[in-house]
């Protein structure tokens, strides 16, 4: 009995010297708690952006626009604005064109189409924007002739693709992969480093005349090519198993696969150099690829969190890797629309790479 | 002399063929005395089903929903046994009245404007426009007079007849179904309409 206690307080003296382990303990359930609380706390701020192309410039869209103004954030815009809104900013789920005569056509009980311009996307918050628009159709026929329904028709349209609907799928698919690759190369990296240290590897490298550079790249080499090969397996079970779109732009579809691997290799390098033990690498690591993944949209569609969270969520790399990956296989984009997101996944990675080779220390063991 | 004779004779038969022709003022003024108390009561005192139920009685102050039903049923209508068409009047009440306040209720604080009457043998034709920031929308009415006061035996809303447009709707209507379907369908809508008011 003597004994289990003397392994057991020897054991408690070694985990308390590693102070940094020790926040990460305590520090990573806190962290996640509060970003996921946080993050699934946004789909009731009921802050979704809705555009409205008032044509009619009667009382008919009056009434509408009044009614989706207490659940969504309302703006009158022209047609083109809209349509940029919803297809190349990305920012409003769905735009509402209320066309010309709509109230005369109205009063003289003969029926108009409503156009709503979509980005599938973002299903989850055209559905939502479906909604608010039932209940506003439901205010205008409180005031509507009771032998005419059907007064206002809506119909859809894509404005981002050619599919009407997205499966859960395509938003599952690529987010848990960018998760588990992402999990991969990061202990990879930072465990692989930390044994070569730990092993002495290093120390003997350091007297061969090998460049540094060569050594880090190396290994970091090895890892984002299995990262690759890792994300490409669980695209092509996705497609296999769950019909997962690959997009109509191969190219675009693997420049983004190798510049979402870039971007976690360069920054599990940074992850790495910020882990002083083997011990703090499971903390940190786990930390991260959580917060990044529920912030990324790796989990639940992006819109769901509050506006400012949205904010925060473009230092995830993860933002942008889903953004670039949703680009090529739910808005059917070529390599020209997605190399802004590719743009910023080989900086962002670039950034990482730089600094993490400036931080980590071959001398510490 | 001859020729004076004819002119005095014109005279008195164009003289003659007015008496009793409608006065085109009257029908104007019935129809803005109308539209001025729809307004008093829309910005007036009172609850909101308050209000409706002073607007029902103001429409029905003008409308004559009996011509515009027996426009709107057509010959399937006139084939029916009294019990039935009474109780389609009374149906087609609450629909055109309803449908009437519906155009009208449209508008916040609406402004009015007329047109020059028409002329139309018996029926003058008032014309009446809602006046918005942005747009106008025209609303006539069909005036007839009926025992000494004027009477709309139409609405007539951005060119297209309500009685007609009921005429089509129950027209379609019975080329699939029977008179009682189409009456069954009436007691249906103006319950709900009832149960929530407006």
């Amino acid at each position: 009995m003597s004994a289990l206690l003397t392994i057991a307080r020897k054991d408690l003296k070694l985990i308390a010297r590693d102070r940094a382990a020790m926040v990460f303990l305590v520090l990573v359930p806190l962290v996640v708690v509060t970003v996921l609380a946080k993050s699934l706390a946004g789909s009731d701020t009921g802050s979704l952006l809705l555009p409205v192309v008032n044509e009619d410039q009667g009382p008919v869209a009056e009434v509408l626009i009044e009614a989706l103004s207490e659940h969504a954030d309302v703006v009158e815009v022209d047609r083109a604005r809209a349509e940029a809104l919803v297809g190349e900013d990305k920012v409003a789920p769905a735009a509402l064109v209320v066309p010309e005569r709509t109230t005369k056509r109205y009063l003289a009980s003969r029926p108009s189409t409503l156009l709503l311009l979509t980005d599938p996307a973002k299903g989850a918050a055209v559905g939502a924007v479906k909604a608010y628009l039932l209940l506003a159709d439901r205010r205008a026929a409180e005031i509507a002739d009771p032998l005419f329904e059907e007064l206002l028709v809506m119909e859809e349209r894509n404005l981002t693709g050619s599919r009407a609907s997205i499966p859960p799928s395509e938003q599952n698919v690529p987010g848990f992969s960018i998760m588990f690759v992402m999990m991969g190369v990061l202990f990879g990296v930072a465990f692989g480093l930390h044994d070569e240290q730990a092993w002495g590897a290093i120390t003997r490298l350091r007297t061969a005349p090998i460049p540094r550079w060569s050594f880090l790249g190396g290994k970091l080499l090895a890892r984002f090519l299995v990262g690759i090969v890792q994300l490409v397996l669980l695209f092509v079970y996705g497609y296999v198993a769950f019909d997962l779109s690959l997009g109509s732009a191969p190219a675009a579809l693997a420049l983004i696969m190798v510049a979402v691997v870039f971007c976690m290799t360069g920054f599990s390098l940074l992850v790495a150099a910020f882990a002083r033990t083997r011990e703090q690498v499971i903390p940190l690591g786990l930390t991260v690829v959580m917060i990044f993944c529920a912030l990324g949209g790796c989990w639940w569609p992006l819109y769901h969190m509050p506006p400012w969270l949205q904010q925060v969520a473009q230092l995830s790399f993860a933002t942008w890797a889903m953004e670039g990956f949703h680009d090529v296989i739910l808005r059917e984009r070529d390599l020209l629309g997605v190399l802004p997101a590719i743009g910023v996944l080989f900086a962002y990675g670039a950034l990482c790479l730089g600094a993490g080779a400036r931080l980590y220390r071959f001398d510490t063991a | 002399m001859k020729l004076s004779g004819l002119r005095v004779l014109l005279a008195l038969v164009l003289a003659l063929s007015q008496v009793g022709a409608a006065d085109p003022e009257a029908a104007v003024g019935v129809v803005r005395e109308t539209l001025s108390a729809a307004r008093k009561v829309a910005d007036g005192e009172g609850t909101r089903d308050e209000k409706l139920e002073s607007l029902r009685g103001v429409a029905r102050g003008i409308l004559d929903t009996r011509e515009m039903g027996r426009r709107a049923g057509g010959e399937s209508l006139a084939a029916q046994t009294p019990e039935k068409q009474a109780e389609y009047y009374e149906l087609f009440d609450h629909v055109i009245v309803r449908a009437y306040l519906s155009k009208l209720l449209l508008f916040r604080k609406p402004r009015f404007g007329y047109r020059k009457p028409r002329l139309e043998g018996e029926v003058v034709i008032v014309g009446s426009k809602v006046i918005t920031t942005k747009d106008e929308y025209y609303v006539d009415y069909e005036m007839r007079e009926r025992d000494g006061r004027w009477v709309a035996t139409d609405v007539i809303v951005e060119g297209i007849s309500l009685s007609d447009n009921y005429y089509e709707q129950f027209s379609s209507l019975l080329r699939g179904r029977s008179f009682d379907e189409l009456l069954d369908l009436m007691r249906r809508k103006t319950r709900r309409v009832r149960e929530e008011p407006a």
